[in-house]
């Protein structure tokens, strides 16, 4: 009865281990809330739009050469985006197209 | 070639179904060639000369299921209208589930009836619907809708266009109901097929779990590894793992098919059902796990290979994987000729083709390389590394035609995303598993799917911003993959050839 073959020693093991890693990440979050927000940020894997090159904001649906080299004018002739919000100052982007757009995008 | 004899024959409806294509000749002409042709085949059967008939039978059964597959019905709507009518009127029942994107929902109808006129006609053929409204819609509902007629839109977005993708589904026409001048309403329900209602209920079960365990991206990633659906995936995502070149791990594949047959098997050796009863019921889970999925080609493909293989172990025979490969390419092709021309399935064979011809070689000849110069340490590693490599070389100048982008991180992000995304394909099965009968564990398993999800996103997110980690292509002329592919080919025919030499 208490024999197990290979397998099921693997899948048992395969779901403490899962298990053994949700409790300990739901205690480290409680002791240290701010390693959740910084693990499950997605900003870290967004394009950062004061970054990005021209070939990068065409890849994106919705944008396409004109407004891209709008959007790279305008940051060159204010620094940088301060908010996405900004975005709606470019021709072309109305609050329709800037709902659609603004989550390719972060501002580091 | 003639120890693999599904392959000449595949090869060989292959270049029929391109000939095809191109060719402007009617299907008569060559539904005439093909019949006497095959009367030949059996008048000549014994003898030598079958053979060319029976290849040129094949040739020419790929340009008749190709044609075939573009003859349009008399009643099919794009022979009824034109595409200057303004206005149409039409029932159909909802063929495909219902994607729901930003309050849009989107599906495809296929078409019972059109009014042309006053009359109403019997139609047949397949329309893409855009619904612009708050409405909860079903598969295998009945719909009445009016509304304007569209063309597809022509995108041409890296190369991939839009129209002709429809096309080749069959799709002609887009129409969208918008709140004006468009009317949609329900008349009928369960009309589609019981097996597929069947299916889309268990698949909403499924959702239904990710829904209330997981956030956003972990949920629409196990979307896309387990139930096959990528739509809810967000761009700048899948922009990143189009970078790194490991866009084929949201695809369902032989690994997924992998898993699902190691769970059931395991599940019903537990339970002590015998050997044969546990192989035939395990083929059988495969198939309907490739109808929850949407029977995409990759996942065809892996539900015959690993089909195949289970088979060869209930009957005791050989497994070939170049015949088995051959023969789902086949059976896909046979259905579906036009798949021939989609990436999806280009990638999938050819990937797979060359890990199993290129990565023994590479293996071989870099451990050989290794004993000499004494490294012992790194010899695990070199199997990833292989497998890695050989694909990236399969697919090389298709992922530079298709995506105009060079990415030599491929091989070392493939090494570490793939092994890693097997636990968290694992993880998410292991999940449904726990949902449906443990559930107060759920949440210590959606936390850990969080976990691992995350760090694969920023893993990737690392590879793709190293520098010299992808480069983009402003051209990448087609005839460079038809060189690069001859000169394999005959790489291929060459290691064959000396292989057998040396045997002998």
């Amino acid at each position: 009865m208490l024999y197990l073959t290979k397998q099921e020693r693997l899948v048992i093991l395969f779901f403490i281990g899962i298990i053994i890693l949700g409790i300990s990440l739901n205690l480290l979050f409680k002791l240290y809330s701010p390693f959740k927000a910084f693990l499950f940020s997605e900003d870290a894997i967004k394009i950062d739009i004061n970054c990005a090159d021209k070939e990068t904001l065409i890849s994106l649906p919705g944008i396409g050469e004109r407004l891209a080299q709008r959007i790279i004018e305008y940051r060159t002739n204010n620094q940088g985006f301060k908010d996405l919000e900004e975005l709606k100052k470019i021709k072309g982007i109305g609050i329709e197209k800037y709902e659609t757009i603004k989550e390719y995008f972060k501002i580091r | 070639m003639l120890a693999y004899p599904l392959i000449s024959l595949s090869l060989l409806f292959c270049l029929g179904i391109i000939v095809g294509f191109y060719i402007r000749f009617s299907f008569l002409f060559f539904y005439v060639f093909t019949l006497i042709d095959f009367i030949l085949g059996i008048i000549f059967y014994k003898k030598k000369i079958s053979h060319l008939f029976i290849f040129l039978a094949v040739f020419l059964l790929g340009i008749l299921s190709l044609k075939n597959s573009l003859l349009l019905s008399n009643c099919h709507i794009k022979r009824l209208i034109s595409n200057k009518t303004p206005y149409l009127s039409l029932v159909g029942i909802i063929e495909s589930e219902p994607v729901y994107q930003k309050k849009v929902a989107s599906f495809i109808l296929r078409l019972e009836g059109l009014k042309i006129g006053q009359a109403w006609l019997k139609s047949s053929g397949k329309v893409l619907i855009r619904v612009f409204r708050d409405i909860k819609l079903n598969y295998g509902e009945r719909l009445y809708l009016s509304t304007e007629l569209n063309l597809p839109v022509y995108l041409n977005r890296r190369g991939f266009k839009y129209q002709d993708y429809l096309k080749r589904k069959g799709i002609y026409y887009v129409l969208n109901i918008k709140k004006e001048n468009s009317f949609l309403r329900i008349i009928d329900k369960d009309k589609g097929d019981l097996l597929k209602r069947f299916i889309l209920r268990l698949k909403g079960k499924i959702e239904d779990v990710f829904e209330m365990n997981l956030s956003f991206i972990s949920k629409a990633i196990l979307k896309a590894i387990i139930l096959g659906q990528r739509e809810e995936i967000p761009y700048y995502v899948k922009n990143n793992l189009i970078y790194s070149g490991t866009l084929h791990i949201i695809a369902i594949s032989g690994l997924h098919l992998g898993i699902v047959v190691f769970i059931v098997l395991l599940v019903l050796k537990i339970i002590k059902i015998p050997r044969k009863v546990r192989f035939v019921f395990t083929i059988l889970i495969l198939f309907f796990y490739c109808g929850l999925t949407q029977a995409r080609p990759s996942v065809v493909r892996a539900t015959i290979m690993s089909s195949s293989l289970l088979l060869s172990y209930f009957f005791k025979r050989p497994f070939n994987i170049y015949n088995t490969l051959a023969l789902a390419g086949l059976i896909i092709l046979l259905f579906s000729p036009l798949q021939l021309f989609e990436v999806g399935f280009q990638l999938s064979f050819l990937s797979v083709i060359f890990i199993v011809w290129l990565s023994p070689l590479v293996k071989s000849f870099f451990l050989r390389e290794l004993k000499k110069l004494n490294i012992v340490w790194i010899e695990p590693f070199v199997g990833l590394f292989s497998v890695s490599l050989s694909a990236w070389l399969g697919l090389l100048p298709l992922i530079s035609y298709y995506f105009k982008i060079f990415s030599p991180i491929t091989v070392l992000a493939n090494m570490i995303i793939v092994p890693y995304m097997t636990i968290i394909v694992a993880a998410g099965f292991a999940l449904l598993c726990i949902a449906f009968f443990l559930p107060f564990l759920s949440f210590s398993f959606s936390l850990s799917i969080e976990f691992l999800i995350s760090i694969l996103l920023k893993i990737n997110y690392l590879l793709v911003n190293l520098p010299g980690a992808y480069f983009r292509l402003s051209h990448f002329p087609f005839l460079y993959i038809l060189l690069y592919y001859l000169a394999v080919s005959f790489l291929f025919g060459l290691s064959h050839f000396l292989k057998t030499r040396l045997i002998r």
